[in-house]
């Protein structure tokens, strides 16, 4: 089975007015990868909403760019940054040294968070018998994400150290 | 985990003021399972996020040489991934401001740990089930009636509804409503097609029952046909026929009746007819056509729409068989295939051969537009190839 990939560019433009970039809009970029996602015979890949009740909603941060973790020890476990909001309701980031001012925006398109569970999957009644069973993979709805919080503006540097006048 | 402490000093560096701010802080941090987590997102839309809230699930379909798809219980989608050059992080345990009142008694630190992070997400987009495998399938195995000696010694492959969808990229509703379209029966669990002329005989014993009964084609009796030709052939087979070529209803007193629909008994006798030779001379055959159905019913060769091709520049006039099913499914190969066969087409006869190509929502006229170029002849719109194709 085959999945086409396709690539999405955000499009700024530098901006003389100061730090505030311009944003375009979203650009495509190239779009010819196909993506095996299964190698086997004809699959159904099944994806299941949870089991009890109806799934939780989660946020999205959507940020321009990468984050790396300054010792160069990993991501896990550690701190991202704080998230505040303004009074008016402007959420605002602040990730090691810089400052992020975002919008919260309601998604046209709601998502749903899928996680991937590898298991073994009973064939039918036959295979039952004969203790055959089809290693095989299934998603689950762990979420759905109806919100995000987009963070467009160029950071804003947190100056610690200012020089003292002379 | 900051303290009050720490989030405060650094807002004071970053020179912001803590009036302006709302008493409540996320401090955000990276899950342990950060990078093993298997997460993915895919977008939906409203009718896939409410199939979801009620708890009901999505399976995707696709052998090893076909594009992947999404199907619900009654749509399909083709599945992509779309990559972004943002990043995006999703937390779960993270409120928008308006869940705040401005005013709290104090600084509140809710700590959130996101629990994954992606930079590209599936996309849906709504399509046509890829239901043409289905004929195909069924018909390597097509029914001839239970005493034929094919039924008896087969050792062919049988397939149930199940089965069906291991095999066909289409959500489950999708795929009966094929079966109907195409005449498909459900014989002891296994879907199966009737061999054409079989089902032309079946039809023939029942149009014939009508004549010697002297019933109106809009009052055929189910009881009636189930007792005189059950001896022949197959009750359920008899029943099949009856759905298949007319509409079922019920009378006064339960009896149950049928209304032979003319349109398609004088399409099917059309086709038993065209098939025996590649082309006819058109007066000719409507001739036979009107003398090969039965008494009573009016042929029209607006029935004939997606099965024969009438060709009014050949000196006599022909007619041929041309059945869109067997067209390529993909729309710029049948546009291909269509022009391939005929330089420009009017849209009176095209439009039978594009129409199941239509998507939600688009038109013949907007799909003409697309895939073809327009010219006038002799007065008349007709259409033609985009690019050079070999005739």
């Amino acid at each position: 089975m085959w999945l086409l990939v396709e690539r999405w560019r955000e499009v700024y433009s530098p901006s003389a007015l100061g730090d505030r970039a311009g944003y375009l809009g979203t650009e495509k970029r190239e779009k010819s990868i196909f993506l095996k996602i299964e190698a086997c015979e004809m699959v159904q890949i099944l994806i299941s909403s949870p089991e009890e009740g109806n799934p939780g909603e989660w946020m999205l941060i959507e940020l321009q760019g990468e984050i790396e973790s300054r010792q160069n020890t990993g991501l896990a476990g550690s701190l991202m940054g704080d998230l505040h909001y303004t009074k008016e309701g402007v959420p605002v980031l602040i990730v090691g040294h810089h400052i992020l001012y975002g919008k919260v925006v309601k998604l046209e398109k709601p998502f749903a968070v899928l996680v991937k569970r590898s298991g073994h999957q009973e064939v039918d009644d036959n295979a039952m018998e004969t203790g055959e069973a089809k290693p095989s993979t299934n998603y689950q709805v762990t979420a759905l994400i109806k919100k995000k919080m987009i963070f467009k503006t160029r950071p804003k540097p947190i100056i610690t150290n200012v020089p003292k006048k002379v | 985990m900051r303290t009050l402490d720490e989030v405060q000093a650094t807002l004071q560096i970053a020179k912001l003021n803590v009036d302006d701010l709302k008493p409540v802080i996320h401090c955000l941090s990276f899950g342990e399972n950060i990078s093993s987590g298997d997460y993915c997102l895919m977008e939906l839309d409203d009718t896939l996020c409410k199939h979801i809230e009620a708890g009901k699930s999505l399976v995707i379909r696709g052998d090893k040489d076909e594009h992947a798809v999404l199907c619900s219980e009654d749509k399909t989608y083709d599945l992509k991934i779309a990559d972004t050059s943002n990043l995006l992080l999703f937390i779960p345990d993270c409120k928008t401001p308006d869940h705040f009142p401005e005013d709290l008694p104090c600084q509140n630190l809710i700590p959130s740990r996101i629990s994954g992070f992606s930079n590209c997400y599936w996309e849906l987009r709504r399509c046509r089930p890829k239901v043409k495998k289905l004929k195909k399938l069924l018909m390597d195995n097509a029914y001839e009636g239970p005493d034929s000696e094919n039924e008896r010694n087969s050792t062919e492959q049988k397939y149930s509804t199940d089965d069906l969808l291991e095999r066909i990229q289409a959500s489950e509703q999708e795929l009966l409503n094929q079966l109907q379209l195409i005449h498909a029966c459900e014989i002891e669990g296994y879907w199966r097609i009737l061999e054409f002329d079989y089902e032309m005989k079946i039809l023939g014993h029942i149009t014939q029952l009508v004549d010697s009964e002297s019933w109106s084609f809009s009052k055929v009796t189910l009881s009636v046909c189930l007792e005189e030709l059950g001896p022949l052939e197959p009750k359920e087979l008899i029943e099949h026929c009856l759905n298949c070529y007319g509409k079922r209803y019920t009378a006064e007193a339960g009896e149950i009746y049928f209304s032979l629909n003319e349109d398609k008994v004088c399409r099917a006798t059309a086709q038993m007819l065209l098939q025996n030779a590649v082309k006819f001379n058109l007066s000719e055959f409507q001739e036979v056509w009107q003398q090969s159905v039965p008494e009573g019913m009016t042929t029209r060769l607006d029935q004939l729409k997606g099965l024969a091709l009438v060709d009014r520049s050949s000196r006599p006039e022909t007619i041929f068989l041309l059945k869109v099913e067997d067209l390529p499914e993909d729309t710029q190969e049948r546009f291909n295939c269509l022009f391939g066969m005929r330089e420009k087409w009017t849209e009176e006869a095209v439009s039978p051969y594009i129409q199941d190509l239509c998507g939600e929502k688009q038109t013949i006229g907007a799909l003409l537009t697309k895939y073809s170029r327009t010219s006038m002849q002799n007065g008349v719109k007709v259409y033609s190839s985009r690019r050079p194709v070999a005739t």
